[in-house]
């Protein structure tokens, strides 16, 4: 006799029983003699049924092809069915000494609470796929999930994709030949799974054991993505420790105009909260109200010490070279170092290509290529890509004379080259930037970057990966004064970076990753050599002799998951710097991150940041140029030192669809650089006695609301924020307003972004962006007077006023031509409108003598604002991957 | 297809050049800009052989017109020797002592009491040794420059003329500061009622600084010598618009220029506020946002050494130099020198005869 168990009756009877710990382990008097030979084991428990007052509760379907040869000599009952069910993955409970009541091993272990429900569902009939013997279900603490992660359609191993345990905090990367490893506690699982190019894929898996799980990932079926997401969970910005993190999704930036009509990654970056820039066009971006000086770019490992084309116009880096962008700007982990305001961590593709394969496009004002030849199947790949921006001619039909005159353009090339082997990978990347700038017939910028970095990336073991990085950068600028002819002079000044890191990550330890490493940089700054520009030029040849620093740092680092509402992000960076005949300096950078889960959808996180700076860049003016010099910390120039708090609480609604974010920070600055008046930086060996140390304190509340799917999708931020700076001098020169505190070149306080993008189809794209923020601060004439034939005028206290308040509208309609990915060559056309109804938002606003004529109302001296776009600027680009 | 692209080309064109002359600037005015602080400017010179001035104002509000002079201070140009020299208020603001001249290698103080109670002083202040002109002398050059038409747009132009040049030479080790002044008197020549018997000649005259008063250099050591090779004191351009002649009259024709070069040495604390002015009112750089400099004075108050003023207190020597530059061509070109030139020509016309200070070769 058998009773078939619906599904409601099983888990009535299993409820009742969950406070039995033990069920194996009972005493009772039925006894059972008898042979059961070459018969099912169901007819074997039918024919004891009929023989015994014993009933069994079990599913048929659980043992239709069991058969069983057994013989019972006055056996216990618990015994007698303990060795039916032996080898199988059940186990069984007696009640009142005849109900036998036979389950599945793990449903009982999750039940009693040894297996705990991590999926996305509670719906047991979902299929999981079970790993591990189930006979070991409930035995072990933690077990072992491992496997190989390949392309679906070739088979290929993934080198890189990330396995992501949805509601943990918890994840790891395929090594070298795909393979994974998970330690995990028995319980049912929702695996992420995700790769560059390929479609996130879901794994439903009943962990009871040890065990191998083999992931497979499929192409994406459009194929036009500029750059996808890295790595990210739908609910990240919920689910994960880090805060003040933007993870570009550069496809999004795919949708905004932009000046040149091709896509700028960095000045994407200002659509978010808390990112701004100086100003239209202005050289890189200010994060948090921290100078651009404070920002460490990195390209491949390498830093960029200068970010822009153009004068600002163009940021650096080629948009197709990139394949992951990560942007801290309040927890930074303990792994980086250098600067204090934030960490731009860029990294090109890792994937190797199928085939030969070229993207591109063609612009209105620079056109850019990029190839990708495999060269050993999987194993050795390079990627060479390069722009060049043709703007002369455009120049030379101006209707400016200062822009007839004057000339523009760049070129940037960049490379890597992927070596794969055994149990390792070698990456060697290589940048190099050029560009010239001449304005009217004053001054003319020559300047460039070369980068260079190796990377060694050894799987030690399959917890256990060290990686190895050797970087090289430089930065050269010439800047040739031309403007008088018996007085031309070129003034050149440089950094060079060299620097050696280690890093191992260790993730052996349930609920930890661990990462722990060094490095040292070695600085050389020439700040300056002036020579004559030619024979006729009475300027002699002097040169400042050249600063040499070394930086070291030591970190350890651990994200510890403490349960399932708390992930502790805990670390520690010692650095030190050292130049010859100065001070030495070191400090201690501790990092914290602390994240509360709520519930499944909403967050709580807070972190504490101390950064040290040993390295600034001192600028005449109010916004970087290329010629800015860059100093290291001696015994006038203390190393800058930033103590950050934020707390912010992260809510996503609609199934993570709709993300909400408000972060709240504090950032108390030490040894800000400001400068004497009329500070004379070029060629000066005394330069440091005109910089001043200065505090700063920036504040301010970031909200945003993004929205991931859908027709319509974008985001929407709103930054309250201010910046603010004081000097403590002594002398009359050495104070800034009084000593008190004055706003800071980057003090925008209110900041408003929109970013909207319609989906007509997967093929036509419209967006629009708008962007509204306060004026940045400025200092203006307020009283004047004659000297001689002369106006000179007093300036107020510093940025005592703030110029116009900004905002623009942006426009751009995208078109795919085609998305079938069996269509080799695929084109876009974007097409886009900036600053839709012509304002013109100030750059900057000077005071300056001019030549009287009808343009300045015969006003010998005036007060001039500068714009930079006065009118609606369209701007095509045709993109193309082949 | 070559059309299409012509086409095309010629649209992408249009576009560019519509950008690229969005960038601009304009005027600016905001009715927030204005501080209700008072700010006195004193701007005192004294000049070897020459009698000490001394004048002082408020500084208007930027957008205000009117200049407002502060009257019954009481100002007084201490020397190293202990001697006092009392100015009086000769004007409203303007103070002087005609009794008394500067004298080189004189260190002076000046100290200025105000009747609110504010009291001033300078940095103490030497004339320097009076600077060695050698000689002013021209380069002939074709230049080109750039202008806008009446429609707005821009022409480019080829003009002929000089260059002026000068040097300075000083003995001593130490870097000397100079100020410079150019003053010009552009001669033409042009005939009234040209072909009628009632022809005569005409004279007519334009006068004009070529450089700013913050034209400064400082000298090189060459030779055992501080010297300032070359400087550049402007171009004088070479006009003949044949258009400006009609029945009454030839076009004028330009027959020379009289350049008076005037040289200050002045000490290195007043080269700084000049070097600040100059920085101040150039802004040439405005591209990059340059950051606004206050002009530099070697005054301070006394007792309130936070309280803005503005100004200079100016020791200088001084020497001059007067030459004539005749041009025909680029080829053809000749000068000479005067031993003087009257001060305070302006501009004007004579029929029939020249003027006293005309000059010919």
């Amino acid at each position: 006799m058998y009773v078939f168990l619906s599904k409601r009756s099983l888990l009535l009877i299993l409820f009742s029983l969950v406070h039995i710990l033990i069920w194996s382990q009972q005493e009772n008097d039925l006894r059972i003699s008898g042979h059961y030979s070459g018969i099912s084991l169901i007819a074997a428990l039918r024919q004891i049924e009929t023989d015994y007052p014993v009933k069994f509760y079990y599913k048929e379907a659980w043992f239709a092809r069991d058969t069983v040869d057994i013989l019972f000599d006055d056996k216990d009952l618990g015994d007698a069915v303990k060795t039916m069910l032996n080898g199988r993955p059940y186990t069984f409970k007696i009640i009142h000494g005849s109900q036998v009541v036979i389950l599945p091993r793990d449903e009982v272990a999750m039940l009693i609470g040894a297996m705990l429900n991590y999926s996305n569902n509670s719906d047991l009939d979902r299929t999981f796929i079970q790993v591990g013997d189930l006979e070991e279900a409930g035995r072990q603490k933690t077990v072992a999930l491992t496997g190989k992660i390949t392309d679906g359609k070739t088979g290929d191993p993934i080198i890189g994709a990330v396995v992501q345990v949805n509601n943990l905090q918890q994840g790891v990367v395929s090594g070298l030949d795909g393979r994974y490893k998970l330690t995990l506690s028995p319980g049912l699982y929702t695996l992420a799974v995700s790769s560059v190019g390929f479609e996130k894929n879901e794994y439903h898996v009943k962990l009871v054991g040890d065990g191998d799980l083999n992931l497979e990932l499929f192409d994406k079926s459009i194929a036009l993505e500029d750059i996808v997401i890295y790595g990210q969970r739908l609910d990240r910005n919920v689910s994960s420790h880090q805060m003040s993190l933007v993870e570009l999704d550069v496809k999004s930036i795919k949708q905004l105009p932009s000046i040149s009509g091709s896509k700028d990654i960095l000045k994407g970056l200002t659509t978010m909260p808390g990112v701004k820039s100086i100003g239209e066009f202005s050289s890189g971006i200010n994060v948090r109200g921290g100078g651009e000086d404070q920002n460490l770019y990195l390209f491949n490992g390498a830093p960029l010490f200068n970010t822009s084309h153009v004068l600002g116009l163009v940021s650096v880096i080629n948009p197709d070279a990139v394949d992951k962008l990560f942007l801290y700007k309040g927890h930074i982990p303990a792994i980086y170092g250098e600067r204090v305001s934030s960490v731009i961590d860029i990294r090109t593709n890792e994937t190797p290509p199928e085939r030969f394969s070229f993207k591109g496009g063609i612009g209105l004002y620079d056109s850019k290529l990029m190839v990708m030849v495999p060269v050993v199947k999987d194993k050795v790949f390079f990627e060479l890509g390069g722009r060049t921006y043709y703007s002369n001619w455009i120049l030379k039909n101006s209707n400016d004379n200062d822009l007839r005159n004057s000339l523009a353009s760049f070129y940037d090339l960049n490379g890597t080259l992927h070596v794969q082997l055994a149990k390792s990978r070698l990456t060697f990347s290589g940048y190099t930037c050029y560009d010239e700038f001449r304005f009217a017939s004053e001054v003319k910028y020559s300047y460039g970057s070369n980068l260079g970095s190796v990377t060694w990336n050894y799987m030690l073991g399959s917890n256990l990966s060290s990686t190895f990085s050797l970087s090289y950068s430089s930065y050269d600028v010439a800047k040739d004064d031309i403007s008088k002819n018996n007085m031309q002079s070129r003034t050149e000044s440089g950094i060079q970076h060299t620097a050696l890191k280690y890093r191992i990550k260790y993730s052996g330890i349930q609920k930890h990753n661990i990462d722990i490493g060094f490095g040292v940089v070695d600085y050389q700054i020439d700040p300056g050599k002036q020579t004559p520009l030619n024979e006729m030029s009475l300027v002699t040849t002097t040169s400042l002799p050249a600063v040499l620093g070394y930086e070291g740092a030591v970190f350890i680092n651990d994200e510890y998951t403490l349960n399932e509402y708390i992930t502790l992000n805990a670390g520690l960076r010692v650095s030190g710097y050292r130049s010859e005949g100065q001070e030495d300096y070191y400090g201690w950078e501790p990092r914290l991150s602390f994240k509360i889960q709520l519930n499944d959808v909403s967050s709580f996180k807070m972190s504490y940041n101390r950064n040290i700076q040993y390295l600034s860049l001192v600028s005449a003016s109010s916004v970087a140029t290329p010629s800015d010099i860059w100093v290291l910390a001696h015994d006038e120039i203390k190393p800058l030192i930033a103590n950050q708090f934020a707390v912010g609480y992260y809510r996503n609604f609609s199934n993570n669809s709709i993300e909400t974010s408000v972060e709240v920070y504090y950032k108390g600055l030490t040894n800000i650089i400001e400068y004497m008046n009329g500070a004379q930086l070029e060629m000066n060996p005394d330069m440091e006695s005109l910089l001043l140390n200065a505090e700063g304190r920036n504040y301010g509340i970031e909200t945003m609301l993004k929205k991931n799917t859908g027709k319509f999708d974008g985001w929407i931020t709103y930054t309250y924020s201010r910046s603010l700076r004081k000097t403590s001098g002594v002398l009359p020169e050495e104070k800034i307003s009084n000593n008190q505190y004055f706003p800071s070149s980057y003090d925008k306080p209110h900041d408003f972004t929109t970013v909207i993008n319609y989906h007509l189809n997967k093929r036509v794209t419209f967006g629009a962006n708008f962007t509204y923020s306060t004026g940045r601060p400025i200092t203006l004439p307020e009283h004047k007077y004659g000297a001689g034939n002369e106006t000179a005028v007093v300036f107020s206290d510093k940025n005592e006023y703030r110029i116009p308040d900004y905002h623009r509208l942006d426009i751009s309609l995208t078109i795919d031509e085609s998305l079938k990915l069996t269509k080799k060559w695929k084109g876009s056309w974007s097409f886009s409108l900036l600053n839709v109804y012509g304002r013109k938002n100030a750059y900057t606003l000077f005071y300056k003598k001019e030549e009287p004529n009808v343009s300045n109302g015969y006003n010998h001296y005036a007060l001039y604002k500068l714009y930079l776009i006065g009118r609606p600027v369209p701007a095509i680009t045709y993109s193309f991957i082949f | 297809m070559v059309k299409a692209m012509q086409k095309y080309l010629t649209s992408v064109f249009i576009l560019l050049v519509l950008i690229i002359s969005s960038s601009c600037k304009e005027l600016y005015y905001s009715d927030e800009i204005g501080s209700d602080d008072w700010v006195p400017v004193i701007q005192g010179t004294i000049m070897e052989g020459t009698s000490p001035v001394v004048t002082l104002s408020w500084a208007s509000g930027y957008y205000d017109k009117e200049v407002q002079y502060i009257s019954d201070a009481s100002v007084t140009i201490t020397d190293d020797t202990g001697n006092e020299i009392v100015l009086s208020e000769e004007t409203k603001g303007t103070y002087v002592n005609y009794s008394y001249t500067g004298v080189q290698g004189a260190t002076y103080t000046l100290h200025v009491l105000m009747s609110g109670g504010d009291e001033f002083t300078s940095a103490p202040v030497t004339i320097p040794v009076r600077p060695v002109i050698d000689s002013v002398y021209a380069n002939p050059e074709e230049i080109t420059v750039y202008l806008y038409d009446y429609s707005g747009a821009p022409v480019t132009e080829k003009r002929k003329g000089l260059y002026i040049m000068s040097d300075l030479s000083n003995s001593g080790d130490t870097t000397l500061y100079y100020r410079f002044n150019t003053y010009i008197v552009k001669e033409m020549t042009f005939v009234q009622n040209p072909g009628s018997l009632n022809a005569r000649q005409g004279y007519t005259w334009v006068a004009y600084t070529l450089d700013d008063l913050y034209t400064i250099e400082n000298s090189i050591p060459l030779a055992g010598k501080q010297v300032v090779p070359e400087h550049d004191m402007g171009f004088l351009e070479y006009v003949y618009e044949a258009s400006r002649g009609n029945r009454q009259s030839t076009a004028p024709y330009t027959t020379g220029w009289v350049v008076v070069t005037k040289v200050y040495a002045i000490p290195r604390s007043v080269y700084d506020y000049y070097y600040t002015m100059k920085e101040q009112l150039n802004a040439d750089d405005q591209i990059f946002a340059p950051v606004p400099g206050q002009i530099k004075s070697n005054i301070t108050c006394v007792n309130n050494p936070e309280k803005q003023l503005a100004g200079v207190f100016e020791a200088a020597s001084l020497a001059v130099s007067y030459k004539f530059f005749h041009y025909i061509d680029l080829n053809l070109y000749t000068s000479k020198d005067l031993p003087d030139f009257p001060e305070g020509i302006t501009s004007g016309t004579t029929i029939g005869y020249p003027p006293s200070f005309w000059v010919t070769l």
